[in-house]
């Protein structure tokens, strides 16, 4: 029997924690079936439910209050008379939190377009820096020799990276100037 | 729901435009809440006068930190939760004073000539009403006498229809006891009205 009722009571104790929800129709269909069964076999628990069912339709109809005629008019006089500074003057942590609103709105809105430009400025980076490797040791002056002349500096030096056109004439004017000298010599009886 | 999201939009809506110095988008949002926010704090600090002051309060409030509402919560949500707080300084306040208000409260039900109108639900039965207007006083006095913690949440959700998650936000607690008050909070009211109840 002590059994008994403690299984009712336990039953009971399960069935007022659903009470609330099944009320609102909040649950699930295995819920909805056991606090059925429930209901129609413990009399003590019905009633309460009625109850609360009639309470809860009770506290729905309860005839609702409004403000009086001069409501608006008060509260429009209070806000005309707010002082202006106080409007506008906020704790520091409020337009902190005012400005980190702010800044988020504007990153969200321009996130999209941000990252194309930066995407944009990465790109040129690298090209740029790709095209400076291609032509080492290259002098960016107004005044750039010209192709033709370019081009025969490269396979002149190709054919011979020792040919120095200007050290050739060197060569030429030594060898000019050592001839003459031995004339000079050849000429003198002495030696 | 359709008519729930449609209702958050065009709130949203009037806020930005309050949140750019519109007055009369917030004008337009002081008419949208007005009777809802009153009805709940009158039936909270069961004085008229003390209730529109304190209703006019929350619309100054939220006047002045419009700016800073994000839209987390819902345009309701976030004025009930101003109300409520209002309504817990008040209770502080009263306690501090001892003013005992509420057999004044009680009388001046009674007024016929009284400065608050009753909105007439369209929806009821008018003899009905009439039959359990007797009942009606009953549930408006055991309502007083709820403790304050308990009388918010069932004025939040049975009366003024709020779900479990919005008045969790309201008043800054777990939904678990958000329900568990609500099951204490109509248990307590049931059983000073038993001897109304039809069951």
């Amino acid at each position: 029997m002590n059994n008994i009722q403690l299984n009712i009571n336990k039953e009971c104790a399960k069935f007022q924690s659903l009470s609330t929800d099944y009320m609102d129709d909040a649950l699930s269909a295995r819920e909805v079936i056991d606090v059925e069964k429930h209901l129609n076999s413990c009399s003590m628990c019905a009633s309460l439910f009625h109850q609360s069912r009639e309470l809860t339709e009770l506290l729905h109809a309860a005839p609702r209050l409004d403000t009086s005629k001069d409501f608006m008019n008060s509260l429009h006089g209070r806000l005309d008379n707010l002082d202006p500074q106080a409007t506008s003057r906020r704790s520091t942590l409020s337009v902190l939190q005012d400005w980190l609103a702010d800044f988020n709105i504007t990153f969200n809105q321009l996130r999209a377009p941000a990252a194309g430009m930066g995407f944009a400025v990465v790109l040129l980076t690298i090209l740029f820096f790709a095209q400076s490797n291609i032509r080492p040791g290259v002098k960016h002056n107004s005044q750039r020799p010209s192709s033709e002349t370019m081009h025969s500096i490269v396979s002149s030096a190709a054919n011979n990276p020792f040919a120095d056109p200007a050290a050739e004439n060197l060569e030429g004017r030594l060898a000019q100037s050592s001839g003459a000298l031995s004339a000079n010599e050849d000429d003198d009886p002495s030696i | 729901m359709f008519a729930l999201g449609i209702t958050m939009h065009a709130d949203m809506a009037l806020v930005q435009r309050a949140q750019a110095n519109d007055r009369a988008a917030f004008n337009e949002i002081v008419l949208r809440y007005k009777s809802k926010v009153y009805n709940f704090i009158n039936r909270m600090v069961h004085s008229q006068p003390d209730a529109e002051d304190l209703t006019q309060e929350t619309f100054v409030r939220a006047y002045l930190s419009i700016r800073s509402f994000q839209s987390r919560a819902s345009l309701n949500t976030w004025l009930f939760r101003i109300a409520t707080n209002l309504c817990i300084d008040y209770s502080r306040k009263r306690k501090k004073i001892q003013i005992q208000i509420t057999s004044l409260s009680v009388e001046s039900d009674d007024d016929e000539g009284g400065s608050e109108r009753e909105i007439p639900d369209q929806s009821f039965d008018p003899q009905r009403l009439m039959l359990n207007k007797e009942l009606g006083k009953q549930l408006d006095m055991a309502l007083r006498a709820l403790p304050e913690k308990l009388r918010t949440i069932v004025l939040l959700y049975d009366i003024e229809g709020l779900p479990y998650d919005e008045i969790a936000t309201i008043t800054g607690c777990p939904l678990g006891t958000v329900k568990s008050r609500l099951f204490n909070a109509r248990a307590a009211l049931r059983a000073k009205l038993v001897p109304y109840l039809t069951q």
